[in-house]
């Protein structure tokens, strides 16, 4: 079957004074219809710079050096500035991590909802707003005609979060990019607000690229997961593959940290040393400083990805 | 809107202290001139009972506090007293000029904005480019020129040389060019330099990113995101300036012989006109306060954000 | 007290690597590297004004009166005869103190009375922004006019004038800063092991709250420049013959018309020595503090 989206070797590098950032390195992956994929990674290792550099959002001194974003047989990477503005909000919308500050302090709630509809379908403004009402209801906050008048900083961190939902899911949007979505808000509404997507996933049938740090939103709501490291994707495959059967040294790391299995009750174990310097990462494989597998060939040559069945992984330790 | 009269009916009353604060300074200030102010006013070969007279009939053998209330109550009413030199009320010598320095500092302040705001937003997008550099190398040109000889050069060159201008005092509509330009120029560079730095903050801010993940054309998200909360500090700025103008305007209008109330103040300081002084420098603190609460209420219609809270 | 001892010591180690990383960021801002430039160049005139200028800056020539520029008047005379290039050479020395002096005094008076009000809180506080807020919003030009009128003229009086009506940015830029350190861990511990309020201060707030005291203060200097020489044009401030670039303007004002050049130099200069500070102390705020609004 077709993906929905396929994206081929995208390298995203951040030109600064100091030296260039490769904050995307050489990272492929596809996404089905109707499928949550989920990047997990530290942060820094370049998850939302993928997910920005799909819908072009990369401003200076960023730049997408190279690479396909394929979307229904078309690269986005090519189209021209008109064309990619249809597909942002419209084909693929974007909740971002920090609902305090991605809403306009100056506009209404309920206007801003309205906003994707107005550019992309011409709606005029008392239209959208009556549609933004309806959808502020579906997002499950109460008295949607008055708080459709409110602005943001009348919101608590979670209602903003339901509101720029809201706001992205408006245009019916067939892949929904979620950057860390929960990560600024209270444990406790943490839930709520993935209850709330995957509700919507299911009833918009929207696919969904979830970027996160915590494998617990990943084995709980994604179908497979893309594990990063330092720009580039380690480990890929089904969820319940790679966290039965762990590959790579970093993502079994990862694991292990996990604190809910119970099996594994008897210490915590962590992954040994820091991320290193995006601005000069190791030589070789970019991991192997912090591996206690590491080979002579690791410092000397990055691994290629070998796929072993859907499961994919790029580490020394599976090429023959 | 009942929030909105709220906010400024509380701004207005936080300005009165402001103005009574600046009152008292004042007085002290021309209580420390050196020379008895009757003498001043009457001259030295008077009779000495009638200068006891004299002070007696206006108050100024009372206690200071006393003094002041009494010269407090006067201003109110709008008595400012008689100038010492020009023998007719302040109030009239002030009323008739004030509509000068009005119009030269409003319209400085105005041709300012429609210039500037162009500039520095040009500037703020197209950062780094050869025109962000020219933009920032002249507001900083200007930005480092003295009022007063950047006004003598442009009188020589379009007064003197190309004879274009009149060269000073007022002679209508197009006597108003030169100063007004003279004082534009350096707000110019302030408002361009101002608003290049707030576009930039601006549009690096997280909800001008959602703007355009939710496909805004770029003129929506540069104009109705960026710039509309850009230019909210910028509008502020225009009621905090205008003192400023005022102040730039004692020594512009005496480049141009402009018959406002700034030269007026200088000639009266030249003069030891100290009745005329004094009531000039308290009406540019009560248009500074009262710009001050303009502005800040200005600034609550515009930024939700301060309009509920503070009216809450 | 050796645990202060090595807090000192790594103050003045952090200063230092400040300062070379300062250094180094210099060269990435041309910019403020021309200011730098400028600023030197103006230094080494004044320093050098004797050996620079042709002649004395007071010394009249009857014959040689209102003399347009040529090789022996590089800038033309005045109505006295006097050299305009070697007064305005004299002047830099002139602006560049006054420059200097106000600078200091604005920033002491600032900068104390923005560490109380940051520190203290509470009375000292509110008074403290009570004044400044009333001094700040007040044109400084006509404050300052209104001080001299008590004062008097002369160019010493001018420079105190201005300096007492323009500190207020120093307490708001130091009081604002020192807010957002008093309760920071640093300081808490601080206040643990036992130093006294001076010490903290001086040894934990001060380093602290210095980079925007050094942009605050190189942009002053400009301002203080342009603000004494519009009082010195207006003849408030530097009296005959002192070779004041406000007075020389003065003084060439009604001769505008047949000797424009009596009025062009002593302005260009003015307009070189104030970019050169305005280059540097935007340059030294994109380094130090970019978020800085000044």
């Amino acid at each position: 079957m077709e993906p929905l989206l396929s994206v081929e070797n995208l390298r995203t590098y951040f030109y600064l004074s100091r030296g260039v950032v490769k904050a995307v390195d050489g990272v492929s992956f596809n996404i089905m219809r109707d499928e949550v994929f989920s990047l997990v990674g530290e942060t820094g290792c370049g998850k939302s710079v993928t997910a920005l550099s799909i819908l072009r959002l990369i401003g200076p001194p960023g730049k997408i050096v190279s690479g396909k974003v394929m979307f229904e047989g078309r690269n986005l990477l090519e189209l021209n500035e008109a064309d990619m503005r249809k597909i942002r909000g419209k084909e693929i919308a974007m909740i971002f991590q920090n609902p305090m500050t991605s809403l306009n302090p100056i506009l209404t709630v309920g206007f801003q909802i309205g906003e994707p509809l107005m550019a992309h379908f011409g709606e005029d403004k008392k239209s959208a707003i009556s549609k933004a009402i309806k959808l502020i209801r579906r997002v499950k906050i109460p008295d949607p005609d008055i708080r459709a008048r409110y602005y943001p900083h009348q919101f608590s961190g979670g209602m903003r979060q339901r509101a720029l939902i809201a706001m992205m899911i408006s245009c019916r949007p067939k892949l929904l990019i979620a950057d860390e979505p929960t990560t600024a808000l209270d444990v406790t509404i943490q839930a709520q607000i993935l209850d709330l997507l995957m509700e919507l996933k299911k009833d918009y049938k929207t696919s969904m690229l979830m970027i996160t740090h915590d494998f617990g939103v990943v084995a709980e709501m994604s179908d497979r997961v893309g594990v990063m490291y330092l720009g580039n994707i380690v480990e890929m495959g089904e969820v319940e593959e790679v966290f039965e059967n762990p590959l790579h040294p970093y993502t079994k790391g990862l694991i292990a940290c996990l604190p809910l299995k119970p099996e594994r009750k008897k210490k915590l174990e962590h992954i040994p040393g820091v991320l290193p310097s995006p601005i000069n990462p190791p030589r070789g494989c970019k991991f192997h400083p912090r591996c206690k597998y590491a080979m002579d060939i690791c410092r000397e040559k990055p691994p290629e990805t070998i796929d072993l069945g859907g499961h994919i992984v790029a580490c020394h330790m599976y090429s023959r | 809107m009942a929030g909105m009269l709220k906010y400024a009916v509380k701004k207005i009353f936080l300005g009165i202290p402001a103005i009574l604060g600046v009152s008292i300074i004042l007085f002290s200030i021309m209580h420390m001139i050196p020379g008895d102010p009757i003498v001043l006013i009457v001259g030295e070969r008077v009779d000495p009972s009638r200068i006891e007279e004299l002070r007696e009939a206006w108050g100024l053998n009372k206690p200071i506090y006393i003094q002041y209330f009494y010269w407090l109550s006067h201003f109110i009413q709008g008595d400012f007293g008689t100038s010492i030199i020009h023998r007719q009320p302040v109030s009239d010598l002030i009323f008739s000029r004030l509509p000068f320095t009005i119009e030269l500092t409003l319209t400085s302040l105005i041709i300012a904005y429609i210039i500037g705001i162009p500039i520095g937003v040009v500037a703020a997008l197209k950062r780094g480019s050869w025109i962000d550099y020219l933009a920032m190398g002249f507001a900083i040109f200007f930005y480092s020129m003295p009022g007063f000889w950047l006004g003598l050069m442009l009188m020589l060159l379009f007064g003197l040389y190309l004879k274009w201008l009149p060269l000073s005092g007022y002679s209508g509509p197009e006597s108003l060019i030169l100063p007004a330009l003279t004082l534009a120029l350096p707000s110019i560079a302030m408002i361009a330099r101002l608003i290049r730095s707030e576009m930039l903050e601006v549009l690096t801010e997280d909800y001008v990113r959602t703007a355009w993940a939710k496909g805004l054309p770029s003129r929506t998200v540069i104009f109705r995101h960026a710039f509309k909360n850009a230019l909210i500090p910028v509008i502020v700025m225009f009621f905090l300036q205008l003192p400023w103008l005022i102040g730039g305007a004692v020594v512009i209008e005496t480049v141009f012989a402009w018959p406002g109330m700034g030269r007026l103040l200088y000639k009266s300081i030249v003069r030891q006109d100290y009745p005329v002084v004094q009531a000039i420098i308290l009406i540019i603190a009560i248009l500074t306060v009262i710009s001050n609460i303009l502005g800040d209420i200005v600034s609550a219609i515009l930024d939700p954000r301060i309009r509920l809270e503070e009216a809450g | 007290m050796y645990k202060s001892k090595i807090g000192i010591m790594d103050n003045v180690l952090l200063n230092a690597r400040r300062i070379i990383e300062g250094l180094r960021m210099m060269f990435y801002y041309k910019m403020a590297l021309i200011g730098f430039f400028i600023v030197c160049a103006v230094t080494i005139i004044a320093i050098a004004a004797p050996l620079i200028a042709l002649r004395r800056y007071d010394e009249t020539n009857v014959a040689d009166r209102l003399k347009p520029p040529s090789s022996e008047y590089p800038f033309g005379t005045d109505d006295l005869g006097r050299c305009i290039f070697s007064r305005v050479i004299y002047g830099s020395r002139i602006a560049l103190m006054v420059g200097l002096i106000v600078m200091l005094i604005e920033a002491s008076i600032g900068v104390v009375l923005g560490l109380i009000a940051g520190y203290y809180g509470g009375i000292a506080d509110k008074v403290i922004s009570a004044i400044t807020d009333i001094i700040w919003a007040l044109p400084p030009l006509v404050l300052a006019l209104g001080i001299v009128i008590i004062i008097g003229p002369g160019l010493l009086n001018v420079v105190a004038a201005i300096a007492i009506v323009s500190w207020p940015p120093f307490t708001r830029i130091t009081r604002a800063k020192v807010q957002s350190l008093v309760n920071r861990e640093f300081i808490l511990a601080a206040r643990a092991i036992g130093e006294n309020n001076f010490n903290i201060i001086v040894r934990y707030i001060l380093p602290n709250v210095l980079s925007p005291i050094i942009v605050l203060a190189t942009l002053t200097i400009p301002s203080a420049i342009l603000s004494t020489t519009a009082l010195s044009f207006l003849g408030f401030g530097a009296q005959p013959p002192t070779p004041d670039w406000g007075a020389m303007l003065a003084e060439g004002r009604d001769k505008m018309i047949y000797a424009p050049w009596i009025t062009t130099f002593p302005g260009i200069f003015i307009v070189i020595t104030a970019l050169g500070f305005n280059l540097l102390g935007d340059g030294l705020r994109d380094m130090l503090d970019p978020k800085l609004k000044i």
